[in-house]
């Protein structure tokens, strides 16, 4: 099976030009000398970051709050950052998982998971060749049983149209690691269904 | 993932309303810099002295002590790293959530290393058990920490004292009420590579097995909460109990006469034996005392009458309704029957009646065995009299024995004692409980009842002047714990109406006031109760050196 033959929606914040990344970098050194030059990169991934954070917990409230304090994070810990040739992004969003995990940890909300049918038809078209209907009350039950490093790909690729590229930086994974993990995730996904 | 929610075609947000709930960056770096200025990358901001200076400050902003404020301005270091503290407890107008009363003093550390990769089960003094998986930390980016040591910093929060000076509040906030917890176990663990601070990944579990005190399923798990300034719920801890049985230690064994010898050596031992003898010897005298239960007589059966004038023999007064029936195998001889007795003598030969004629004259003289027997009302009476004086006759035995069985066991106990004998035989058994449940996260834990403060709030008395050494003392300084319940109530003790406090248990008031501390003992305490008038005195205080001289001289058990 070939888990990379969906079309996906291109993430418009990820795919940037070398350009445009080196740029960045030089946002990034700024900030790092001088906190209050941070600006530039708050305002450039604060919607990249909340809607990381909002299709996990699905509050705005609470994925304000969460995206907050992952600046606040990114900003105390900038100094740590090191720079790899990839969007500043990726260094975000997994400060921004780190976050959001801590919080249905401490069991004050509860794990969401936000998608559409087409997203869901997409994951089934991938598991098993005939489109059934009846499978999407069934898939979401299987869902439910996932680990959550494995219901986590699912989202990021499936529900989110993220590259493989940057799930792997997001999960500090290697980019064929992060494929073989989903095939997996897949065959687990199809072993459990049953119709 | 069982509380997983799905949100299937649910609204989409855009871009412009993710902006209007979004901080501008110059209200964001404020806040950011109103944190984290004097701080940021400064791991010590959390350890002691971090806490000293917000310790300080704390009392300047809200004790409004000019003395400290004197003090604190001579020292630059305090105020430079104190500034920034202020300007954030001046705009919340609230003291830090863990808030330890004594500068410097807390509950000590236990460290100890765990490698990174392998994991591992590190034990501290009192016995409790962390265990670690492998790849159990991440650092503060959320990377895995794949080699190296942490440093797993450890303590336990065990009893009162323990609880005050750490300045963990033992209240808990459910749907607008506020509980008062009572304890079986509270831990604090936090891990460094490094001297940095570490997390646990999300995928590890740690494992706890606290060694509590306190038994009880009646507890559940909270994670102590200092941003929502609460306690998180975390379900319920797994309670075992466990006993120990230490072997006996090897003694020597000792011939009877030795072990007379050591007996005789022990002074409570010897008060014991001669009180078991006056015993022993007070019940052999009841029982050859005991009442004998009247006969009814028996129709036809031969018997001995007697004519007698009382005012010559007084003493048989008591035996004139008696009837003296010939025992078994007696017979009397006819002639017998004829003669004018002139004497007559009564006597007890063992259990029998022995009636002994003598005619003066002649010196003929003739015994009888005979059992004295009653009849019709005169049995009645007899037997009615018998039985009440049975009952006190079996009270006192009853009482004489009970007495003797209890000195004997405890002379058994104090032979024991000395000889080591239970020991020999038993060893020592000991009882532990163990609290066990798994972290996520590091942080402060508790096992925990939360309780109505009226729980432990069965007397009062008022409150007018809290003094020491002759000055007035703020009742925040007070901490109020008793040793039936496993907490301490501070400021929400002491309110208007007096001082709340339970009948039961040994109760204290411990006054902590810069780096001193008076202690009001139970005695003392119930003297301030029940004169009630308002006067809370505490004398002189004595300096708080460390942590054990605290523990040393307050003791609550």
């Amino acid at each position: 099976m070939q888990a990379t033959t969906i079309s996906m929606n291109i993430n418009p914040r990820y795919h940037q030009s070398t350009a445009e990344i080196t740029s960045e970098q030089d946002h990034v050194e700024a900030a790092k000398k001088d906190p209050s030059k941070f600006g530039f990169l708050y305002d450039k991934y604060y919607d990249s970051v909340f809607r990381f954070v909002f299709q996990r917990t699905g509050d705005e409230h609470t994925a304000h709050d969460i995206t907050s304090e992952v600046f606040f994070k990114a900003l105390k810990n900038i100094h740590k950052y090191e720079f790899r040739g990839l969007p500043f992004s990726s260094w975000l969003l997994r400060v921004a998982q780190n976050e959001t995990m801590k919080v249905f940890r401490n069991n004050t909300k509860s794990r969401v998971v936000k998608l559409k049918s087409d997203h869901l038809e997409n994951l089934i078209d991938e598991i098993e060749e005939n489109h059934l209907e009846e499978f999407k009350p069934q898939l979401l039950n299987v869902l439910k049983e996932l680990k959550e490093s494995d219901l986590q790909l699912i989202e990021m690729r499936f529900f989110e149209g993220r590259a493989f590229k940057e799930i792997a930086e997001i999960t500090e994974k290697k980019e064929s690691a992060v494929k073989m993990k989903l095939y997996r995730v897949l065959e687990k996904l199809k072993g459990k269904i049953t119709i | 993932m069982s509380d997983l929610k799905f949100n299937i075609d649910g609204k989409d947000i855009s871009s412009d309303e993710i902006k209007s709930g979004k901080k501008d960056f110059n209200t964001f770096y404020n806040d950011y810099a109103s944190k984290t200025k004097p701080f940021y990358q400064k791991g010590w901001f959390w350890g002691g002295a971090g806490l000293a200076s917000l310790a300080i400050m704390a009392t300047v902003l809200f004790n409004n002590n000019t003395t400290v404020v004197a003090e604190a301005k001579q020292n630059n270091t305090i105020i430079s790293n104190a500034t920034n503290v202020s300007v954030s407890a001046q705009k919340t107008d609230i003291l830090p959530f863990v808030n330890p009363p004594i500068d410097g003093i807390n509950v000590p550390w236990e460290k100890m290393l765990v490698d990174a990769a392998k994991g591992g089960i590190v034990i501290n003094k009192r016995g409790s058990k962390l265990s670690f998986p492998k790849m159990a930390f991440i650092d503060s980016l959320g990377s895995p920490i794949k080699e190296g040591k942490v440093e797993i910093r450890y303590r336990e929060f065990m009893d009162q004292i323990d609880q005050v000076v750490s300045g963990i509040p033992m209240t808990y906030d459910s749907a607008g009420t506020t509980y008062q917890f009572l304890s079986a176990g509270m831990v604090e663990v936090k891990g460094y590579l490094n001297n940095q601070e570490v997390a646990i990944s999300p995928q590890k579990k740690v494992d706890i097995d606290l060694v509590s005190n306190i038994p009880g399923t009646e507890y559940n798990l909270y994670k102590l909460n200092p941003v929502e300034r609460n306690w998180d719920c975390l379900g319920k801890d797994k309670v075992v109990e466990e006993k120990v049985i230490t072997p006996a230690p090897v003694k020597e064994i000792l011939s009877p006469e030795q072990e007379v010898a050591e007996l005789q050596k022990v002074p409570e031992f010897n008060k014991l034996e001669k009180k078991h003898v006056n015993i022993l010897s007070q019940i052999k005298e009841l029982e050859e005392a005991e009442p004998k239960a009247p006969i009814e007589s028996t129709e036809g059966k031969p018997e001995m009458e007697m004519e007698y004038d009382l005012k010559e023999f007084p003493e048989l007064k008591g035996l004139a309704k008696v009837k003296f029936e010939l025992s078994e195998n007696q017979k009397i001889n006819a002639s017998d029957t004829r003669v004018d007795w002139s004497d007559i003598k009564i006597e007890k030969i063992d259990d029998q009646f022995q009636i002994t004629c003598t005619e003066i004259e002649t010196g003929y003289s003739k015994s009888y065995f005979v059992d004295p027997t009653y009849e019709g009302q005169n049995y009645v009476e007899a037997k009615s009299k018998f039985d009440t004086t049975f009952e006190a006759y079996s009270k006192d035995l009853n009482e004489r024995k009970t007495e003797e069985r209890k000195v004997a066991r405890k002379i058994k106990r104090v032979r024991n004692k000395v000889l080591g004998l239970d020991i020999r035989q038993e060893g020592i058994a000991k009882t532990y409980i163990h609290r066990i449940f798994a972290l996520n996260s590091f942080g402060t834990f508790n096992c925990d009842s939360p309780s109505q403060v009226e729980l432990f709030s069965s007397g009062s008395t008022k409150v007018n002047d809290i003094t020491y050494n002759g000055k007035l003392s703020a009742s925040e300084n007070v901490f109020y714990v008793n040793s039936k319940y496993n907490t301490y109530l501070n400021k929400q003790l002491i309110a208007k109406k007096g001082l709340t406090f339970s009948r039961k248990g040994n109760n204290f008031l411990i006054l902590i006031k810069g780096g001193e501390f008076g202690v009001i003992k139970p005695k003392n305490f119930k003297k301030i109760t029940q004169k009630g008038d308002g006067a809370i005195t505490f004398g002189s205080l004595t300096e708080i050196k460390s942590y054990s001289q605290l523990k040393k001289q307050i003791v609550l058990f």
